[in-house]
């Protein structure tokens, strides 16, 4: 029985909209059906922006086929960085209107992950600098090259008057993105807020991760492809006296953020944060039935050595790893997992996690084709390859009696 | 209303030098940070000066710190400087001396460039060597979770950590996320950092968009024209008020309250009528419970952009009235530079220094106030000894992202606004 009934006995935090630009398309319905189908997007050959030496034979899931005009002002999304474009048509979505034309709304936030922002305009700034020299820099691709240009686009355009907070990070920041808007929520400081994290395709950037075997260099590597996205959820504040609305599709009632004291190993950087965002939701271990984990084809950073150390590995649990259907994507990926609690939760199905090759306890079930859920709780991990891990403790909506 | 939030440690290094106190010791002379570029050929570039780093302090051969960036290094020095390292990097010795877990100590680093100024090394060897051939190993130093490890190691410290990338208003926006880390309960200590290198990036970048002045940076003048690119690196540790008096501590300052906001009005302009920095400041005055005649001084943003001063003074007179022309003011960028990203926190630090000594180092380059601004100011041209007890500090930056902080003096244990 879910925790919350009609009037949960503290303030809640309620997800109210979602909004997704991906390689699966455009739209959080879209990319939803298209995940529980397993319907991901054939290879791609990556684009060459700076002849960066990309591996030949590696791919990518960008998120192609559609024009950013058709879903945004085309008067100003042409100008902007990818980044930005992507960001602002998510944010849309999850506000659920389209430009701003009322009042501003003040009390609304933004705060947006990414671990690059816009390295496209970034690099083409840098390269035209150091081709043309001081006096040639180009005011557009600067101001937009900038990391909080999305955050800035999203607050203008929907005309909210919160904090815009653009953070940088490692493959969880949209999930220290969702712990950050808890907090505020929770405090008051705003009654609802903006939350997720994109990442776009650069082919240096793609150069330098696949040198790195972060990013996959062919298809037959066991890391993932370089993907791109963004994934934005709206969150509303539910005051402790009052009813969870009913298209609150599910509650955000944890978090919790650490870092490992050994190295790269994320294993107890994960540990601690579990236990954390356990404790800060109040909830036992028993209780999680769901975990949506950062983990690809491989489980690079340990993430499992860390959860079965918190979670009993006899009890049954089902497994989700989007990163095996939206690739690396930094902040996209750990927006998608976010998203995908939540629509488990909401629907009550899962989506497949193709080609995995970790290692989980007998009991812990990793679905390779969609399958009906009854999860009422859900836990979202992502351990980074740096040694952190951020963990975010979802629950299902109650129902009326 | 906020609980009141101990300060407890500083640490600072901009272009005037490396230490807290060197820094306040050149200020207060007068003396400004911002000289002839020697970095950077600015021969044929209507631009000639700046803030540039200074050297980068020894941290000894435990913290394996040789590898990484000057600026990543210069963070961690002023970090051990705010945990009152003095000398002792040894990890875990904040932990022990404040006696918490390593769970529980937190890090918020506010900067504009993240991890980015490794693109001029990257972009250097794709000039020399063609894009087949460049050295894209440098671009592992792009990884900003990379650096947070190589932080907390040294640091000692395992809590919650985030980098917030509000262009100008980052560095404010990592003490902010202080605040909330412990009003929240997620952590009993948090350092709260702020940093940006003088970088050929945002030197061309602002200059592109005619914000960098060509002569002096005269804020709040007839006839500014921009400011001065200058490098900054600052570090706060905040702790819960309660934890400090237990172990009877006297705190450095308190953060009274905070506010931040968003324009949503221009990507690079700030509101003309200053909308979002209003909202920022009150929100801060209703954080800290105050009436806006309570501020002793302001620490002003003062880019001596001829728009963004407009602005802001708009939105202090609006804020603050009548009384707007009572208030001292403080512009630290002539003297430091504009430290972008970690701006915010080393004006911070400013802030916090004025309440310890009670004075205002003087505002250089100012003068007579621009008439069109409409507005009586009371801007120091010299150092000026005053009684105060709240300075707020301003931050208004790119994106119309807006943060204020309200530092409070400490006089006594106050139990109506301590931390329980």
């Amino acid at each position: 029985m879910s925790r919350y009934k009609k009037s949960p006995a503290e303030g809640a935090v309620g997800i109210r909209g979602l909004g997704v630009v991906a390689p699966q398309g455009v739209g959080a319905e879209v990319f939803w059906q298209r995940l529980l189908a397993g319907d991901s997007r054939p290879p791609q050959t990556p684009p060459s922006i700076f002849d960066a030496p990309v591996p030949a034979r590696a791919h990518t899931l960008e998120a192609t086929g559609f024009e950013a005009g058709e879903y945004a002002d085309p008067r100003i999304v042409r100008r902007l960085s990818r980044y930005s474009a992507i960001s602002l048509i998510a944010a849309q979505e999850a506000m659920g209107s389209g430009d701003h034309d009322g009042e501003p709304r003040d009390d609304v936030a933004v705060i947006l992950g990414t671990a690059f922002g816009s390295g496209v305009y970034h690099f083409e700034y840098y390269n035209k600098l150091f081709e043309d020299g001081l006096k040639e820099a180009s005011p557009l691709l600067f101001s937009e090259s900038v990391i909080n240009a999305a955050t800035g686009h999203i607050t203008h355009r929907l005309g909210l008057r919160g904090p815009g907070l653009a953070l940088v990070g490692g493959e969880d920041v949209a999930l220290k993105a969702a712990a950050l808007a808890i907090d505020k929520l929770r405090l008051g400081d705003v009654s609802a807020a903006l939350v997720g994290g994109t990442d776009e395709y650069c082919d240096v950037l793609h150069a330098s991760l696949a040198d790195q075997r972060i990013v996959a260099r062919d298809t037959h590597d066991t890391a993932c492809p370089y993907g791109e996205g963004s994934a934005v959820l709206m969150l509303q504040r539910i005051a402790a006296d009052a009813s969870v609305p009913e298209d609150a599709l599910a509650l955000l009632v944890g978090a919790g953020n650490a870092r490992s004291p050994r190295g790269t190993d994320a294993s107890d950087a994960v540990r601690m944060a579990v236990s954390a965002a356990l404790r800060d939701a109040r909830m036992e271990a028993s209780e999680i039935d769901l975990i949506v984990s950062g983990a690809g084809i491989l489980d690079v950073a340990g993430e499992f050595a860390g959860l079965v150390s918190v979670l009993d590995p006899e009890r049954p649990r089902i497994i989700c790893a989007p990163k095996t259907q939206v690739g690396e994507a930094f902040a996209f990926s750990s927006a998608t997992q976010l998203l995908v609690a939540t629509l488990t939760l909401a629907r009550g199905e899962v989506p497949p996690s193709p080609r995995t090759r970790f290692d989980l306890p007998a009991s812990w079930r990793l679905p390779q084709a969609r399958e009906k859920s009854d999860a009422r709780n859900a836990l979202v991990v992502c351990g980074t390859r740096a040694g952190s891990a951020t963990a975010v403790i979802l629950a299902r909506s109650p129902e009326e009696s | 209303m906020h609980p009141r939030i101990a300060i407890t440690g500083l640490g600072l290094t901009t272009s005037l030098g490396v230490g807290v106190e060197e820094n306040w010791r050149r200020l207060v002379r007068g003396e400004s940070g911002v000289r002839p570029l020697r970095s950077i050929d600015v021969s044929d570039y209507p631009v000639k000066d700046g803030g540039e780093d200074p050297p980068v302090p020894d941290l000894g051969p435990d913290l394996d710190a040789a590898r990484r960036t000057p600026e990543l290094r210069h963070l961690l020095h002023v970090c051990l400087e705010a945990c009152g390292a003095s000398g002792d990097s040894t990890r875990g010795a904040l932990a022990r001396r404040l006696d918490l877990e390593a769970t529980r100590i937190g890090l918020a680093v506010g900067s504009s460039l993240a991890a980015s100024t490794v693109s001029e090394a990257f972009f250097e060897s794709r000039r020399d060597r063609g894009a087949a051939s460049a050295d894209y190993g440098i671009l592992r130093g792009y990884h900003v979770d990379d650096q947070f490890r190589f932080l907390q190691d040294g640091l000692g410290i395992q809590g919650a950590s985030v980098l917030v990338s509000n262009a100008c208003a980052a560095g404010a926006g990592s003490v902010a996320r202080a605040s909330d880390w412990i009003r929240a309960g997620r952590c009993d200590a948090v350092i709260a950092a702020g940093l940006d290198a003088f970088s050929v990036f945002t030197f061309a970048g602002f200059g592109s968009l005619m914000a960098l002045s060509t002569g002096v940076s005269r804020p709040f003048a007839a006839g500014r024209d921009g400011m001065k690119i200058g490098a900054g690196y600052a570090a706060l540790l905040l702790e819960p008020l309660a934890r400090v008096l237990e172990r009877g501590d006297r705190p450095l300052a308190l953060l009274a309250g905070y506010g931040e906001s968003s324009d949503a009005h221009h990507l690079t302009h700030p509101h003309p009528e200053g909308d979002g920095a209003v909202l920022a400041m009150g929100r801060a005055l209703e954080a800290a419970g105050l009436a806006a005649d309570a501020i002793d001084a302001i620490n002003c943003h003062a880019t001596a952009t001829p728009s963004n001063d407009a602005a802001e003074v708009k939105a202090m007179a609006r804020v603050f009235g009548e009384s707007l022309k009572s208030i001292p003011l403080y512009t630290p960028k002539p003297a430091v530079g504009h430290a972008l990203g970690g701006a915010g926190t080393v004006e911070a630090i400013l802030s916090v220094l004025f309440l310890r000594e009670q004075c205002l180092a003087p505002s250089l380059g100012v003068g007579e106030v621009d008439p069109a601004l409409e507005v009586e100011l009371d801007l120091c041209t010299e150092a000026r000894d005053l009684p105060m007890r709240y300075v707020m500090s301003n931050s208004f930056g790119f994106g119309g992202s807006n943060a204020s902080l309200i530092f409070e003096r400490f006089e006594s244990p106050d139990p109506a606004g301590g931390e329980a």
